[in-house]
């Protein structure tokens, strides 16, 4: 094996120990006999623990009475918020509210397509200051949609 | 209540604290806190924005707890709830634009007077965070799972759903990356 290729192994799987028995001895006797390779192998372990030793900063205590005043803040408001109550704002007739509420949420959502950009040209939103997809993040989901755009959807290698 | 793995939480836990029940999300935020701040801090590089995206990390854990299918592991959940948010955390921070700036001139005067820098003392942990701010995200939150956390390169690959041998490559350049910045700023 050619010490170009030698050194791809010896930055990653050799010094993060990914190699089985076999492979990891051939890295070894090539460094036994190398020394151009051995100094990158020095390097590489001094980066490697630098890295490692980084002390670790515990979180400050203040930072869960904060997280649980805000969960349970947005506990409290998504309870108080029934969709059935909106369909009761006026004491006419249950169709008279439903096209209200109705013709008021179809408003809503033009109005929101309309700032996110998605009735306008990507252009006229970037002007804007919108920036829809960056920001995309939905913590729950566990299937491949919001997230790739972020980290190793495509383009980054 | 004494703080547990994240792993020994029972299923029963996690659905407690998806309904909202206090201790239960205590007990979870007790097993979880020290990699999600570790790893807020060496993606974010400061412990203000480091508490910041702990922060955000855990509003968003605890109220898509329900969406959690048990499929995969919290663990694995969690870890890329971090690293999201701290992503996103970073490119809002970009927009504003001054901390990148603030970084550069910290390196510039480090490596303009050597013995000023020696008087500042740059701490160890200080010299790391430097080096850590020169590499992109994707290559950082891969130093940042393998170096910090200790994680192998599987689950590096799962946290941040990319191919293993993706996660060889951002790391191979990332050390490149950071040994060249170490030898041209003397750190
Ligand atoms: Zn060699």
């Amino acid at each position: 094996m050619h010490c170009k290729e030698m050194r791809g192994l010896i930055m990653t799987d050799f010094i993060d120990h990914e190699l089985d028995d076999a492979a990891r001895q051939a890295v070894e006797s090539h460094l036994s006999a190398c020394s151009d390779c051995r100094s990158v192998f020095e390097a590489s372990r001094t980066l490697v623990t630098q890295l490692r030793e980084m002390p670790a900063v515990a979180a400050p205590p203040a930072l869960w009475a904060d997280i649980r005043r805000q969960w349970e803040l947005r506990r409290a408001d998504n309870r108080s918020f029934s969709f059935k109550d909106l369909f009761f704002i006026f004491h006419g007739g249950r169709v008279l509210n439903a096209t209200v509420v109705l013709s008021l949420l179809a408003c809503m959502s033009l109005a929101g397509m309309y700032c996110t950009g998605s009735i306008l040209p990507a252009s006229s939103a970037t002007v804007a200051g919108w920036e829809t997809r960056a920001f995309n993040d939905i913590p729950g989901e566990q299937v491949e949609t919001a997230y790739t755009d972020l980290i190793g959807g495509k383009n980054y290698e | 209540m004494k703080d547990m793995d994240i792993q020994d939480l029972s299923d029963e836990l996690i659905r407690m604290a998806a309904q909202g029940d206090a201790q239960a999300g205590e007990a979870l935020y007790a097993a979880a806190h020290g990699f999600v701040f570790h790893v807020a801090l060496g993606m974010a590089g400061n412990e203000d924005d480091a508490y910041e995206i702990a922060q955000e990390t855990f509003i968003k854990i605890l109220e898509n707890l329900d969406q959690f299918k048990f499929k995969s592991s919290l663990k694995t959940w969690i870890y890329r709830i971090t690293v999201n948010t701290a992503l996103n955390t970073r490119k809002k921070n970009r927009m504003l634009n001054h901390r990148r700036v603030a970084f550069d001139e910290t390196l510039e005067s480090l490596s303009e007077s050597p013995v000023e820098r020696h008087a500042t003392s740059a701490s160890s942990a200080q010299t790391v965070q430097l080096l850590l701010d020169t590499l992109g995200d994707d290559q950082r939150a891969c130093v940042v799972l393998r170096d910090m956390e200790g994680l192998r390169y599987e689950e590096i690959a799962q946290i941040l759903r990319i191919n293993i041998n993706t996660v060889r490559s951002r790391l191979k350049r990332a050390r490149e990356n950071l040994l060249l910045q170490r030898e041209k700023y003397a750190l």
